[in-house]
């Protein structure tokens, strides 16, 4: 029986069974070209790096360290106070996360929980084309209407742009982002939890706050942490609605301007000298690069770590 | 339909012990028997559910048709028939859980102690805080043994202090027969429990709230035969204290276990082309195994179908 089955050619060999060198071939060309478009991938991540380091180790060897510990940033003019960059972009970040946390967390609980399918089907995608909006259309909506209507009108801000200002539109920015990877850890967690809770007479906030949430929570640190380092990475919105062109003295109040690291480095590339300044503005252009790039880099890590922890669950 | 009524009559007229039928070879417990005998004279005192013309839809299909019964206090009355045939769909309209579900419609009447729960006064979280339900797949939370048994005292705030909750627990825990293997590691994650350990655990923690009804869809379908003999076990133990509804796949296990048994089927409506969830006998369990009256119950429980 056995027999009639492999037997399509008469007597079964070992030649019978080998296959066709072509399609072997085939095959193996397949295999490499597509090694190598991964290979290049990660060469040019490797050369971003690389070039970034070189150019920020000048930089580090070079500087004079009492210039990075100033009155504020002026790379033209030798003066790399990096900790007004820096600064700058917590304010920002922490202004953004102030917004996009509760209202992202809010849209995401009541998309998984309690938003019937019909209107989770039609919420979900406008959700997603609002994380597609170019930052730059958001950079104009943070210097034209959050500007003046609420840092002017709420917070007596000035009308022009500020650093509460560009927090808020990159605030608005990253709601997509947290309220969808909230959503999808939320949705990941077990239907029968939630069965089991109301079982057990909870209501569905009850089941929502101490099942839910806690059951999801790894992937809710990752959203936060994702967001943040969106947030700490954005350059448009900031560099158009921060309030400060090419240079800032250093502030800690939300409603001066300022500059981020993002729009620092924004600042020094622009223009018609092309970073022609004072000995080492080029490079200082590159470290500042390099903090952003160890920052970001480590809450990617982060929210990776925790990613994982989310998928060993239940 | 015409079934349905009838049986119920025969089943609440019928005082005396039902003939052992001689044609199926069935091991039903004798604790079981013994139980039957001292049964209810007093039918509608002691109904703890009475359904009547129970129609249960899902969007436009119907998965229950008219099903009419009556389940008694301090038995066990278990739901069998095959697959898609309405028996759990049944099981979640008796705590209100098919309102979980958006497309879920129920008619019909379905009163708890006289009470109808499907009144629109009535909450269905105070219906499930007196019905208590466990699932199929043991579904601890991913937290602690101690927390897991805690939830519902908390949630429902019958626990105030400590020591209640310490009471609490250890009752649970004892009457789930899970005690002695826990006890050392209360702290420890429930996730970390067997499978059936994990189940014993889910039946703690729903009768830690004190139910009147306990509610298990196919509680041993997910567990090995030493596992599913410790939950039946306890389902005897803890049957004279709570009203126990037990939807299975094993017609052994409703023999050996129930007082009365609900045999479902699938009915098919060739005119509409739609299929859906028939009540087709209810009776005791002994009639239903061995004298049942109808074809069909008979045909499924001797094996010839489903």
């Amino acid at each position: 029986m056995a027999d009639t089955q492999i037997n399509l050619t008469g007597r079964l060999t070992v030649e019978s069974l080998t296959a066709n060198p072509r399609q072997v071939r085939k095959e193996r060309l397949i295999r490499d070209s597509l090694g190598i478009t991964a290979l290049i991938s990660v060469l040019v991540s490797g050369l971003i790096i690389w070039s970034l380091f070189s150019e920020a180790w000048t930089f580090i060897v070079e500087v004079d360290w009492g210039a990075v510990w100033d009155i504020g940033w002026f790379p033209r003019r030798g003066i790399y106070d990096i900790k007004t960059l820096i600064v700058a972009s917590l304010i920002i970040t922490g202004i953004a996360m102030i917004v996009a946390g509760p209202l992202g967390l809010g849209a995401a609980i009541y998309l998984s929980e309690y938003a019937r399918p019909g209107v989770r089907r039609t919420l979900k995608p406008i959700l997603e084309v609002l994380a597609g909006i170019p930052s730059v259309v958001l950079g104009f909506f943070a210097l034209e209407w959050i500007a003046p209507n609420v840092v002017k009108n709420l917070f007596g801000g000035p009308v022009a742009g500020s650093l509460l200002a560009a927090g808020i539109g990159v605030g608005v920015l990253v709601i997509p982002l947290v309220a969808s990877i909230s959503e999808d850890a939320m949705k990941a967690v077990p239907m029968s939890l939630r069965e089991a809770s109301s079982g057990l007479g909870a209501r569905k906030l009850t089941t929502t706050v101490r099942v839910v949430l806690p059951a999801a929570i790894s992937g809710l640190m990752a959203a936060f942490i994702v967001a943040i380092s969106r947030a700490l990475g954005e350059t448009m919105v900031v560099f158009m609605a921060g309030g400060a062109a090419q240079t800032a003295v250093y502030t800690h109040d939300p409603l001066d301007g300022s500059l981020t690291m993002t729009a620092g480095m924004t600042s020094l590339a622009r223009g018609t000298d092309n970073v022609v300044g004072e000995g080492l503005t080029f490079q200082s252009l590159f470290f500042v690069g390099l903090v952003l790039f160890v920052v970001t880099f480590g809450l990617n890590l982060l929210a990776d770590r925790f990613v994982h922890r989310v998928r060993e669950q239940y | 339909m015409e079934t349905v009524t009838k049986t119920i009559k025969t089943d609440q007229m019928q005082q005396t012990e039902p003939q052992a039928g001689p044609r199926i070879n069935l091991d039903i417990d004798h604790t079981v028997q013994s139980t039957m005998q001292a049964d209810t004279t007093n039918a509608a005192e002691n109904a703890v559910f009475e359904i009547e013309d129970l129609n249960v839809y899902y969007g436009d299909f119907q998965a229950v048709h008219n099903a009419t019964f009556t389940v008694y206090k301090h038995e066990i009355t278990a739901m069998i028939g095959p697959s898609g045939c309405g028996k759990t769909t049944v099981l979640r309209c008796f705590n209100r859980m098919n309102d979980l579900i958006p497309s879920a419609r129920i008619e019909g009447r379905l009163n708890f102690h006289n009470v109808p729960i499907y009144d629109p006064r009535v909450d269905p979280v105070e219906v499930r805080r007196r019905i208590g339900m466990v699932f199929q797949k043991p579904n601890p939370f991913p937290k602690s043994i101690y927390d897991n048994i805690a939830f519902g005292p908390r949630v429902t705030g019958i626990a105030k202090k400590k020591s209640d909750l310490d009471d609490i627990m250890e009752r649970s825990l004892r009457r789930a027969a899970l005690w002695e293997e826990v006890k050392d590691r209360l702290k420890d994650s429930a996730l970390g429990l067997s499978g059936g350990q994990q189940q014993r655990l889910c039946i703690a923690r729903a009768i830690a709230v004190d139910p009147d009804v306990l509610l298990m869809d196919e509680p041993c379908s997910a567990l090995d035969p030493i596992a599913t003999a410790h939950i039946e076990d306890l389902m005897q133990k803890i049957k004279d204290d709570y009203t126990i509804i037990i939807v299975t796949h094993n017609m052994q296990q409703a023999a050996r276990i129930s007082n009365r048994t609900a045999f479902f089927t699938t009915h098919f409506d060739s005119t509409t082309d739609q299929r859906c969830g028939l009540l087709v006998e209810y009776d005791r369990t002994e009639t239903i195994f061995s004298n049942p009256t109808d074809e069909r119950t008979e045909n499924y429980v001797t094996g010839r179908f489903g």
